[in-house]
């Protein structure tokens, strides 16, 4: 079921042409659409333009759009498909580094260095790290983690089954506590040089 | 496990710190301003078919017409075509056409070539697809 507020101002929309209504739908999510555009584009400015695209779309297509599911998993469903078709239009693959899944990472030791760091290295450190994730991992960890969505959900979003979700999931956990002792050692790397 | 767990709560504070993207602050005002746009372009959109349903029909009932009087009403119009259609399918072919003689073996190999182009296209395609396929 949709939200009762969305499904209020979708309606106003379809009935009475209201594009105002649509901007309350714009400030409700753009921050997660453009966040989930950025993880999987990885650029700013291309994540902008494919936002601002998703909300155009799914405004001219309002009217197919169906109360049985959430108005949310709607439109992260256009941007997932809107993001992989750029992606497959650029015919390249976004330079993300390639990382065994058996990578060599120690918890508690990455967890304490990283709590060390000050809060705006520490964003600094984990973003880079989530940029190096291929663009559907990143999308699943910041779909499951960021907006706490279940894989059932995440599976509607982006017609992968639960199974090959969960498999992802795990894996992509791994990917990012690897980069993350990765990205942690060559920072410490630097600043030994520096001091 | 209880590793399995560590890591979950760990990504998870992680991502959480993180955070979402900010948008630039003019973002709903550009998105409102292209729907704007694209509202007012929408009438030149609209395609006319070059012709019409009523002149579709008109040329229809035309054309019946013009058969129906030749074939039916015009006692001046032989159609005698009809009557000499056969000696088409009366037509002897066989001492008009060059004799080339293909051995089993050519017309084996051209058609086992040609079962590998067709095989080729879809593993072509395959290859493509898994190509650009995205991880």
């Amino acid at each position: 079921m949709s939200q009762p507020e969305d499904q209020y101002y979708i309606d106003a929309i379809l009935k009475n042409g209201d594009a105002g209504a649509f901007e309350f739908l714009v400030n409700r999510y753009k921050h997660m659409v453009f966040t989930l555009a950025m993880k999987m584009i990885k650029n700013t400015e291309e994540a902008e333009e494919i936002a601002q695209d998703v909300f155009l779309k799914a405004y001219h297509a309002l009217d197919k759009f169906k109360g049985d599911a959430k108005f949310s998993t709607w439109i992260y469903k256009i941007t997932y498909f809107r993001s992989l078709d750029y992606i497959k239009k650029q015919k390249r693959h976004l330079h993300t580094s390639s990382i065994d899944d058996e990578v060599e990472y120690h918890l508690p030791s990455v967890d304490n260095t990283l709590a060390r760091l000050e809060a705006d290295e520490r964003k600094k450190t984990i973003r880079k790290a989530i940029g190096n994730l291929p663009e559907n991992d990143a999308l699943v960890i910041t779909l499951h983690y960021l907006e706490e969505l279940s894989l059932k959900e995440i599976s509607d979003i982006t017609n992968l089954s639960v199974n090959t979700l969960k498999v992802r999931l795990f894996r992509s956990r791994k990917r990012l506590a690897g980069f993350l002792t990765n990205e942690l050692e060559s920072d410490m790397l630097e600043n030994y040089g520096r001091e | 496990m209880e590793e399995n767990k560590e890591l979950d709560d760990f990504i998870r504070k992680s991502v959480k710190e993180l955070g979402f993207e900010q948008p630039p602050s003019n973002f709903t005002d550009a998105v409102l301003s292209k729907i704007n746009a694209s509202a007012q372009q929408l009438p030149t959109t609209v395609y006319q078919p070059v012709l019409s349903k009523k002149a579709w029909a008109g040329i229809l009932i035309m054309v019946a017409f013009v058969f129906s009087y030749l074939i039916f009403l015009d006692p001046e119009l032989e159609v005698g075509w009809l009557s000499r259609l056969n000696t088409l399918t009366a037509f002897d072919w066989s001492g008009n056409l060059p004799d080339i003689r293909i051995s089993n073996t050519f017309v084996y190999g051209t058609l086992i070539g040609a079962f590998f182009v067709v095989v080729q296209v879809f593993m072509i395609k395959h290859f493509f697809d898994r190509r650009y396929e995205l991880s």
